[in-house]
């Protein structure tokens, strides 16, 4: 473990093939009980395939690189400020179109998780953008 | 900051992927830096300094809007 994985107290890479690992069960926990192979009811099925892609998301958002140097490392903080500024604006967005337009709004639970996945995207989307334009 | 990375590259015959090798960077991290985008940390231009053998005031050099 070098210093930088030790500042941004980032997980070992091998916890990039956990997260995959998760997101694999996840949908094949949601293909079998779409199918009908796994009788459980749609409300657990939901909640279980949700968080369980949460924690793999977040898993790969914390897991270090095989090379994490301090250019990652300014880039990581980049990145999450990105998702972050992005997620209090679409906050901010949605609350308003929430109170204007009411009958189009979702429940809270379920653009808590939206706004969360939504970040996360845009925070890979930022670091491999940086990564690209850095080759 | 301008420096002359990339010139002392060429004389030692690195490659970039070989010098991030030695210096445990990333490949981008080293063109980053040739490329002026990215000043590195004192740790890295030290750890520079040593693969080059130079003094860091040989390898980077402070412009007048730094």
């Amino acid at each position: 473990m070098n210093n930088i994985q030790k500042d941004l107290r980032l997980l070992p890479t091998y916890f990039k093939k956990i997260a995959f690992s998760l997101i694999g069960v996840s949908i094949l926990f949601l293909v079998l009980s779409i199918t009908k192979l796994l009788p459980l009811e749609k409300e657990l099925v939901k909640l279980i395939t949700k968080n369980t892609l949460l924690i793999s998301l977040l898993l790969l958002a914390i897991t270090s690189n095989k090379v994490e140097d301090e250019l990652t490392h300014k880039n990581r903080l980049k990145a999450f400020a990105g998702a972050f500024i992005f997620g209090v604006v679409f906050t901010i967005v949605s609350s308003i179109s929430n109170y204007l337009f009411p009958d189009f709004s979702n429940s809270s639970n379920t653009s808590t998780t939206y706004i969360l996945i939504q970040m996360f995207f845009i925070y890979f989307i930022s670091l491999y953008t940086m990564k690209k334009k850095e080759s | 900051m301008k420096n002359r990375l990339k010139i002392e590259r060429a004389i030692k015959d690195l490659t970039q992927e070989a010098l991030a090798n030695k210096i445990g960077v990333s490949r981008q991290t080293i063109n980053s830096i040739e490329k002026n985008r990215y000043i590195p940390s004192t740790i890295l231009a030290l750890k520079l300094s040593k693969v080059f053998e130079k003094n860091i005031h040989d390898l980077f050099e402070l412009e007048d809007d730094d």
